[in-house]
């Protein structure tokens, strides 16, 4: 296997397929996570890019929300689903162009990244409730972005699959370690690289840098904790599962961290899951649209 | 394996057919697939086990736990005609995030969905003749209930597992 030749800064210049994320979907996501943010200023910021508004409001009247009638436009769909889902809506649309797709480097077929980012934006969602924890809404867009450095490292992996689990069978490693020993750099560290670009919130660039490392957090920050669970719990039920399969570490001491026991994580599991089937009628539209 | 029609049994779901079908379980996880089969009627199960036992006092589907799953399993194959002193079975999946077993068994629940469908097979004195379980790769298995061979598709490529019946 060749040795580091690329620097994160050459991986997010060289990437032809690089991950976007439009302007409207960071400003609805910045309004709704600030203390001035109203559902009309929501509004006002993802009416500014047309085809966001129009994916949100075909989820918007998606069965999954089994609406009595159509929604119409923005305002309405804020009225009438709040300003967390309408928000939760746009990441969805957002990412859902990019996380889609098939990342050969990790061999996963078409829509398997979505299915896995969904999974754990759901996960995180589950264990932050159990928990009782305040940002259950943050959880979500921390869950659906977690992994968007795979999706930057993708094509520079193509056909290393064999070769990585070799190595991290050899010397018994993590995936996350093994791509550290290849690039120098792991998909954790380039995602959160991107996110700094984007300006994410702090919080955010702290879920995708350490959802495998949750100990090495500077600061206490739930939003890790409950990626790191949602990401074993998505794991572990198979939910868009790659080469790199399971072999990453989990650290309990995150579930410590929010007050939470292993013994909990089947309980957890199973309300996941049944969270995860409710939202297949959203699937369902995003599928359509994709078809 | 046959050119029969794949059927995919989802996540806490249990099938049983006979004759011309293959039984597919995707991305298996912690999830155990739990194949059985008759080669006398040639009637085939496959249960996908989310977790080892049920808690709680909430109905939850018989399949989704490997305590309840593997007795409905048999018991649905027995209703569809299977004899049970014919019955092989064979378990796939179970996988757990890497070295967390050593830290906290309560954490490999891969492993503890192989031990209790282990241990409910053996209480119905269904043979369990092969199983590719544990590790950290995801699985995907087929059963071919027409013939049945169990063909598990992991990182390292497609390998026949076993014929389940063929002695």
């Amino acid at each position: 296997m060749s040795s580091p030749t690329l620097t994160l800064q050459d991986i997010v210049q060289k990437t032809s397929d690089l991950p976007t994320m439009p302007a409207a979907a960071l400003a609805v996501m910045r309004e709704a996570e600030s203390a001035t943010g109203t559902a009309l200023t929501v509004a006002g910021h993802l009416s500014q890019d047309q085809a966001l508004t129009t994916r949100v409001l075909r989820l918007a009247n998606s069965a999954y929300y089994g609406l009595q009638r159509q929604v119409m436009d923005l305002q309405e769909a804020v009225v009438v689903l709040g300003m967390r889902s309408v928000k939760n809506l746009a990441m969805v649309a957002a990412t859902y162009p990019w996380l889609s797709k098939p990342l050969k480097g990790y061999a996963l077929g078409p829509r398997e990244m979505w299915t896995h980012s969904f999974g754990v934006a759901v996960g995180a969602q589950t264990v932050a409730k159990k928990a009782r924890l305040p940002e259950v809404d943050a959880m979500f867009t921390a869950g659906l972005v977690h992994n968007m450095g795979k999706v930057a490292l993708s094509i520079w992996l193509e056909n290393k699959i064999p070769a990585m689990l070799a190595l991290a069978n050899r010397d018994n490693l993590t995936f996350d370690q093994v791509e550290r020993k290849l690039l120098g750099y792991d998909h954790a560290e380039v995602g959160a690289f991107m996110a700094e670009q984007w300006n994410l919130p702090k919080p955010l660039i702290q879920a995708i840098r350490y959802h495998h490392e949750p100990n090495a957090c500077p600061e206490p920050n739930n939003i890790v904790d409950c990626v790191h669970i949602g990401d074993f719990l998505t794991m572990s039920m198979g939910f868009g599962l790659g080469g790199d399969g399971l072999r990453y570490d989990f650290h309990e001491q995150a579930l410590e961290r929010i007050g939470l026991k292993a013994e909990f994580l089947e309980e957890m599991a199973c309300g996941f899951v049944e969270a995860v089937e409710e939202y297949e009628k959203l699937f369902a539209e995003m599928n359509k649209e994709a078809a | 394996m046959s050119t029969a029609t794949c059927h995919v049994v989802p996540m806490g779901q249990l099938e049983v057919r006979k004759g011309s079908i293959i039984f597919t379980c995707t991305g298996l996880g912690s999830c155990l697939a739990v194949l059985a089969y008759d080669p006398g009627e040639r009637i085939g199960g496959l249960a996908n086990v989310m977790l080892p036992e049920s808690f709680g006092s909430g109905e939850a589907p018989l399949a989704r736990f490997a305590s309840t799953a593997v007795p409905a399993l048999i018991d649905h194959m027995t209703a569809a005609g299977a004899d049970i002193t014919r019955i092989q079975a064979a378990i796939v999946g179970g996988a757990r995030m890497f070295r967390t077993a050593e830290a906290n068994p309560s954490l490999d629940l891969g492993g503890r969905n192989r031990t209790i469908a282990l241990l409910k097979l053996e209480e119905l004195d269904v043979p369990c003749v092969a199983e590719d379980t544990g590790g950290d790769a995801a699985r995907t298995v087929h059963l071919d209930c027409s013939s049945g061979l169990v063909v598990v598709r992991s990182t390292g490529g497609d390998k026949a597992l076993c014929k389940l019946g063929g002695n």
